[in-house]
């Protein structure tokens, strides 16, 4: 019952969640000294960001792990993996842009080739790739065990563009709340409204890997009974000759 | 003896080639994912891994740096931005 309730409220809290972020990102929480309006972004990349980097290529890194792991090893996993890479390419996207959009009037460019940018679109590329590999191998337990691999390779950038701004020089800022020396560098209101930003985003993250994943299992199901007449029609034909 | 009577055929056939032919994609697929990614790699981090240097770094190498084009790292002292024919002159404070 629990289970049913929280899949029920799921939506509906995500909802709530990000047009609290709205309304406090947009009307309540003041303007930067320096930037100005500009700054009301901050409630929206460093938050998708978060979800494309830690949640959803996490989640689909686990579940690759999961599979690899043959206490763990299910079909169900493997899906899991799927769905999340699929919605983890939507956030990764959308870290681009809103990265971009950002970059245009506080440094001047849509982009620069500096390693956090860099590093965070070859991790575009891998997520694409790992959805391209899938798709280049029909027999499901081959598709499920190189896509895992890959996936579980492919997680090594994620530390890698986290610490870029550590390890080198960059033009892209370096963390604001998950710092080296673990000191907060955004306060008041904003560090609350950035807070409900990373949760609202990282639950829109989980209500879109519940819909893709029933979508998934829907999908399967319908192929299945198709694979099933398909076979049926096949032995009538047979058995009638 | 009917179809329904007859015996079942149980010699093995040899598989179906999908397995090679999926091995191949697969490795089509790593192929240009491994070109892009080297694309990505060498239009970024050969240029610019370090993207600036630090007012203290370009004092320590001033001698060899001579007029080689570079990206800085400081903040502008108020007062001190002159417009020149070629561009403009201030004074940069990489103190931090």
């Amino acid at each position: 019952m629990i289970k049913e309730l929280s899949q029920r409220l799921l939506g509906p809290v995500t909802i709530v969640l990000l047009a609290l972020t709205i309304w406090l990102g947009l009307w309540v929480t003041p303007p930067d000294r320096i930037q100005g309006n500009l700054v009301r972004l901050v409630y929206v990349h460093p938050s998708v960001a978060w979800v494309a980097l830690y949640v959803s290529f996490g989640t689909a890194t686990i579940a690759s792990v999961l599979y690899l792991w043959r206490r763990t090893r299910s079909m169900a996993v493997d899906r899991i993996a799927h769905c999340a890479m699929e919605v983890s390419v939507l956030f990764i996207a959308l870290t681009l842009i809103t990265g971009s959009i950002w970059g245009r009037p506080t440094w001047g460019v849509w982009w620069a080739w500096d390693a956090r940018l860099t590093t965070t679109a070859i991790l575009g590329v891998l997520a694409l790739g790992y959805l391209a590999l899938r798709r280049a191998n029909d027999d499901p337990v081959l598709r499920a065990r190189r896509s895992a691999v890959f996936a579980v390779l492919a997680a090594i950038n994620v530390p890698i563009i986290h610490f870029s701004v550590d390890w080198w020089k960059t033009l892209h800022q370096g963390a604001t709340v998950f710092t080296v020396n673990g000191k907060i560098l955004i306060h008041g209101s904003q560090l609350w409204t950035l807070l409900i930003s990373f949760v609202g985003f990282t639950m829109l993250f989980f209500w879109l890997l519940r819909s893709r994943y029933r979508l998934e299992v829907r999908r399967e199901l319908v192929s299945s009974a198709a694979l099933n007449e398909a076979l049926a029609t096949r032995q009538r034909e047979g058995a009638t000759k | 003896m009917s179809n329904a009577e007859a015996p079942l055929d149980l010699t093995p056939v040899a598989p179906p080639k999908s397995s090679s032919r999926s091995r191949w994609r697969s490795i089509g697929v790593l192929v240009v994912l491994a070109l892009a990614i080297l694309a990505l790699l060498s239009q970024g981090l050969l240029h610019s891994l370090n993207y600036f240097e630090t007012v203290d770094q370009v004092l320590a190498k001033r001698a060899s740096f001579g007029t080689e084009t570079m990206r800085l790292e400081g903040v502008v002292k108020p007062g001190t931005i002159e417009r020149t024919s070629n561009g403009a002159s201030f004074v940069l404070d990489g103190s931090g």
